[in-house]
């Protein structure tokens, strides 16, 4: 099982790379807030495999749980500060 | 039998984030992307999750993993439904030279939706 769950972990790693290439690459500001949006719960997910290998996982989801709380929520607080920018 | 339960749990779920991944990286403006990012992110979040529970054998550690889930689930479609609508209203997101050479997004129309 720790290695299906490891083989998981590289997959879920490549798609927190690929986040930070859409970052890298997006055209516009909403692109890359898109982008890093979608690395973030990747991260989260790579976070709680991670876990889950090293056998300590109600070591892990405390440090995911506030993380989450955190990066799930900065995509409302940028989309407010772009919709407030340039309204009348 | 557990095992085989969280290890289907997993692999679909991560076939989800792949085929988000996909979708991110491949769709043409920021429509589409949103579409693929809000939907099939979320749904391999909560697969993952679900698969994590279950090999965890609803132990220890249990209540946080579907507190996230339940987090993300909620909170996920509603960031990225925010995202849309203030690159919907123009503030500052979706350049115009941008939307015109992917031939869909035109200030006009943003004016209209408004």
């Amino acid at each position: 099982m720790t290695g299906l769950l490891l083989v998981l972990a590289f997959v879920v790693g490549g798609l927190t790379i690929t986040a930070v290439i859409g970052v890298a690459r997006g055209p516009t500001v909403i692109d890359r807030l898109l982008s890093s949006s979608f690395g973030a719960v990747s991260s989260v997910v790579l976070l709680m495999l991670i876990g889950f290998i090293f056998g300590r996982p109600e070591l892990f989801v405390d440090i995911g749980l506030s993380y989450a709380l955190l990066a799930f929520l900065f995509p409302l607080a940028f989309a407010r500060y772009l919709e407030s920018r340039k309204s009348p | 039998m557990t095992d085989v339960i969280a290890a289907a749990l997993l692999i679909a779920g991560t076939a989800f984030l792949m085929i988000s991944a996909l979708g991110l990286i491949r769709f043409p403006d920021f429509w589409t992307r949103a579409h693929a990012v809000a939907k099939a992110e979320t749904l391999g979040l909560v697969l993952v999750f679900m698969g994590l529970v279950v090999l965890n054998r609803f132990g220890p550690g249990s209540l946080q993993l579907v507190l996230i889930a339940a987090f993300s689930l909620l909170v996920n479609p509603t960031a990225i439904h925010a995202l849309a609508r203030s690159a919907l209203r123009g503030g500052g997101g979706v350049d115009e030279d941008a939307a015109d050479s992917n031939g869909e997004l035109h200030s006009d129309d943003a004016e209209d939706h408004r």
